[in-house]
């Protein structure tokens, strides 16, 4: 009886205290202040046109898919459900939503922010209208959206959030040729952050939407946007307590900036893209299978993220063309069975190459074609990415010790983005997708309508069957038959071996809580934290608090 | 006047022929505006709506003639267009923001390595045995010699990151708000330092030189030895006598000076992540923004002939023979 009594006291003290603890943490408040590298801010509020600005911020997202928890993060949106046949959308909408005018924000508005982009294909992100797999977009009622797409397509829904949800009695009154040139005066948007307080060429703060539909939310009172002219510089904005939020490489960390306030700065490298090295396999002798896997055998991943890229990003072993960042979709079967190639093994590579016929015949220290020429070629990397020339320049080293002859060219962006899509190269360095699914960067590397639009399609390595393959992917919504659809690609890849793997890009992301907490980290990895993303600084906004 | 006719038509030529210049280059260079903008999102637009972007910005492939047409249109009615770096806004508001910023920069320290060079090289030429007149010329001449950049990056980290006494970006400190208040202006002072510091001795010696010779010239006239001869104080003799025959050739060299001080101001203004024209040019550049590249050389073309032509203006003035 009197354990009891004591279990219950214990029990009600815990909940009161947790209570307190809740009202008492979490605090309204604060302005978080972000560095926007950009050349100056301009009267223009118009969300397809000023550089991803606003998104997340000033305009709101019909949902969030999330990558780091797999889960889809309904905002705007209360629910989205495909029908059987997987040719129609019904997305309905949260009770008692409304503009920051005050307005109330209904279907209405969100069919004619997406039938819009249709008269201006130019704000059409996903070409939904343009490549034309969506018939309608129809508000049913005041809270239901009814999408009717041409064919079964279980992909499309990923690319709702790209689409901008504006209020028809603003939009509505601009003609469509205008629609492109419209800056949007007075901004009016279902964001948690919609006033702006002001705005001067170097510097802009929107703060607080007082209609915002989740209560208390945000947290924080104002965001502050700074311009930057490059990285170079938000790095010592970020070392004075300037900025909140740095997404930039910087070099050594540890000493530049945790050091500086231990206890307030803070950095979080969840890994982001994969990067590879992208081989032409239409050329010899890249056209060898066996050439490609000596020159994957070359090299040592874990010292080349050591020494070239101060250990941020993390090697990947993974030859099926994903890694770290698709971590629920990666096929052991496949990563196990291929282990091989990835592996350090100089040895071995110097074997597959004799093997291939590609011998020193002059002695020169460098193996020869059989016609007796050089191999020689050029590895391209783009001007001032410096970790990535830091890498490319070790891979020619441990290219030069198994008698392979490479070169680190560093060319302009537009030099690199033009031979990437017309594959002009040899060999290149490059990211992959990052997006919802895996499924989209298989798409970039092998479907045969993005050779000559994507930059991980200029490889070579094609096929009809892997294209109805990665079509056929949308035709279901079974989550098992989409993995096999998934691990048979992988398959594709680590046998075929398009590119070389090297490692998983760091998502760059400091944060100072000298002020403000709440951020994604290592202990509470709820969103993966990218500045450059509409629906996931969304969701970092929603989350921070004064301390 | 048929001297100045045919200048005019010189110059109108030199204008025309330098315009053209800036519609060819920037299409020289790999890429356009559209696939810059494309990088710069991420993939995260489709490669269909490339087109429909590429419309929206005005950049239909037409002819490379018809384009040339309408561009050399453009630049005699002075509408310019959107930009593409900060679409929607016109080019020329994009341009009216920064050029105040960048004639500031280039004609204050123009004004001031004037007058310094000038005073240091009058006396320094005056007193040309002494320590001042050996020691000081040669040491700006080597402090001049530095491109323009490394001054910058060598002040930038020195008072900038290493002592933090003055600031490393922007023309004001952006929390606070424009206007003619004493806090505003010393901090559009505070942020000039820098900029205007690196540009200022880079520039100096030229006068120093400039005003070196020409008194070395003029002091060994007659009239300066009678001056002395008569008693006068060395200043009277130093300012009134040489000094004001002297400073003729300089005022000639000042208006071709304007035009490189723009151009000298490009590099400056990277550097200090200062607001001004050649900031902005270089992001054009990165963006491939024709229309904001070609308004901005249209710019630095048109201050550097005007500069020239005032120059041939002054030499008519000065020296009638010219003319004939």
């Amino acid at each position: 009886m009197r354990s009891k009594k004591i279990l219950a006291s214990i029990v009600c003290g815990l909940l009161v205290s947790a209570n307190g603890v809740m009202a008492e943490e979490i605090k309204q408040g604060g302005t978080l202040t972000v560095p926007i590298i950009n050349t100056g801010f301009v009267e223009n509020f118009n969300p397809y046109t000023s550089g991803g600005l606003f998104e997340g911020v000033l305009y709101e997202p019909l949902m969030v898919f999330n990558n780091m928890t797999g889960n889809v993060e309904y905002r705007l949106a209360e629910s989205a459900e495909y029908s059987q046949d997987l040719k129609t959308i019904t997305v309905k909408l949260r009770d008692g939503l409304s503009w920051s005018d005050g307005k109330a924000l209904t279907a209405k508005d969100v069919a004619f922010s997406f039938t819009m982009t249709k008269a201006t294909p130019a704000f059409d992100q996903k070409a939904i209208w343009t490549t034309g797999n969506l018939q309608s977009v129809t508000a049913t009622d005041a809270k239901t959206i009814v999408f009717k797409l041409n064919n079964a397509d279980s992909t499309f829904i990923w690319g709702l959030p790209k689409y901008h949800i504006l209020p028809e009695h603003i939009w509505s009154k601009v003609a469509d040729k205008d629609l492109p040139t419209f800056t949007n005066p007075n901004p009016v948007g279902s964001g948690p952050m919609t006033d702006i307080k002001y705005l001067k060429p170097q510097q802009m703060q929107l703060c607080r939407n007082a209609n915002y539909y989740l209560p208390n939310r945000p947290y924080i009172d104002c965001i502050t946007f700074r311009s930057y002219n490059d990285n170079s510089q938000v790095q010592p904005a970020l070392m004075k307590g300037e900025i909140d939020w740095g997404s930039n490489f910087i070099a050594d960390i540890d000493n530049t900036f945790v050091a500086t306030d231990p206890k307030n700065n803070h950095y979080w490298y969840p890994a982001n893209d994969a990067i590879h090295l992208y081989v032409n396999t239409k050329e010899a002798p890249f056209d060898d299978l066996n050439v490609r896997k000596a020159l994957s055998m070359a090299l040592d991943r874990e010292e080349i993220v050591d020494i070239a890229a101060y250990g941020y990003p993390t090697a990947n072993f993974n030859a099926a063309g994903i890694a770290e960042l698709y971590g629920p979709y990666i096929s052991k079967d496949v990563t196990a069975k291929y282990k091989d190639i990835t592996k350090f093994n100089p040895e071995k590579a110097k074997q597959l190459l004799d093997a291939a016929g590609l011998k020193d015949l002059d002695g020169d220290g460098f193996r020869d074609m059989t016609d007796g020429k050089r191999v020689e070629f050029d590895i391209n990397v783009v001007n001032g990415w410096t970790d990535w020339i830091q890498v490319v320049q070790m891979v020619t080293e441990y290219y030069e010790e198994i008698g392979i002859k490479a070169n680190v060219k560093t060319v302009d962006w537009a030099v690199y983005d033009s031979g990437l899509k017309d594959s002009d190269y040899k060999m290149s360095i490059n990211w992959s997708m990052v997006a919802t699914n895996p499924i989209e960067a298989y798409q970039a590397y092998f479907s045969t309508s993005q050779i000559g639009k994507s930059w991980h399609a200029g490889h070579g390595v094609h096929s009809p069957e892997i294209d109805a393959l990665i079509d056929s992917f949308g035709l279901t919504n079974d989550a098992q038959k989409q993995q096999a659809i998934l691990d048979e690609l992988q398959e594709f890849t680590a046998a075929n071996l398009p590119f070389i793997p090297l490692f998983s890009n760091a998502t760059w992301f400091q944060y100072s809580t000298a002020k403000l907490v709440g951020w994604p980290s290592k202990e509470n990895p709820y969103v993966q934290p990218v500045w450059y993303d509409g629906g996931k600084r969304n969701l970092i906004i929603n989350n921070l608090h004064l301390k | 006047m048929s001297f100045l006719l045919r200048r005019l038509s010189f110059y109108f030529t030199a204008f025309l022929i330098a315009i053209s210049f800036n519609f060819m280059l920037p299409r020289m260079m790999p890429g356009d505006p559209i696939d810059a903008l494309f990088a710069a999102a991420q993939g995260k637009m489709d490669p269909a709506q490339m087109d429909a972007v590429r419309e929206m910005y005005g950049f239909v492939d037409g002819n490379v003639f018809e384009q040339y047409l309408s561009y050399m249109q453009s630049v005699f009615t002075l509408d310019l267009g959107p930009s593409v770096l900060m679409f929607p806004i016109d080019v020329t508001t994009v341009v009216g923001m920064s050029l105040p910023w960048t004639m500031f920069l280039a004609l204050g320290s123009l004004i001031v390595a004037l007058i310094l060079g000038v005073t240091i090289g009058t006396y320094s030429s005056y007193r040309r045995e002494g320590f001042f007149g050996q020691f000081v010329p040669p040491f700006l001449a080597f402090i001049s010699n530095f491109p323009y950049i490394v001054t910058a990056l060598l002040l930038f980290y020195f008072f900038g990151l290493q002592l933090e006494l003055l600031p490393l970006a922007y023309t004001y400190d952006p929390a606070i708000d424009p206007g003619f208040t004493l806090e505003f202006i010393g901090s559009v002072a505070k942020h000039a330092v820098l900029p205007m510091g690196s540009m200022i001795l880079v520039g100096i010696a030229t006068w120093v030189f400039n005003m070196r010779n020409a008194m070395i010239n003029v002091l060994g006239e007659d009239y300066v030895t009678m001056a002395e001869a008569k008693g006068l104080s060395s200043f009277r003799v130093m300012y009134r006598y040489a000094g004001r025959n002297a400073i003729l050739p300089v005022a000639t060299a000042i208006a071709m000076a304007i035009g490189f001080s723009f151009a000298g101001s490009i590099m400056t203004e990277v550097v200090f992540n200062y607001q001004g024209l050649g900031n902005i040019l270089l992001k054009g550049i990165m963006a491939r923004d024709y229309p904001l590249i070609q308004a901005i050389l249209l710019i630095l073309v048109s201050a550097v002939l005007t500069a020239n032509f005032v120059a041939d203006l002054l030499y008519v003035w000065l020296d009638p023979r010219i003319s004939k």
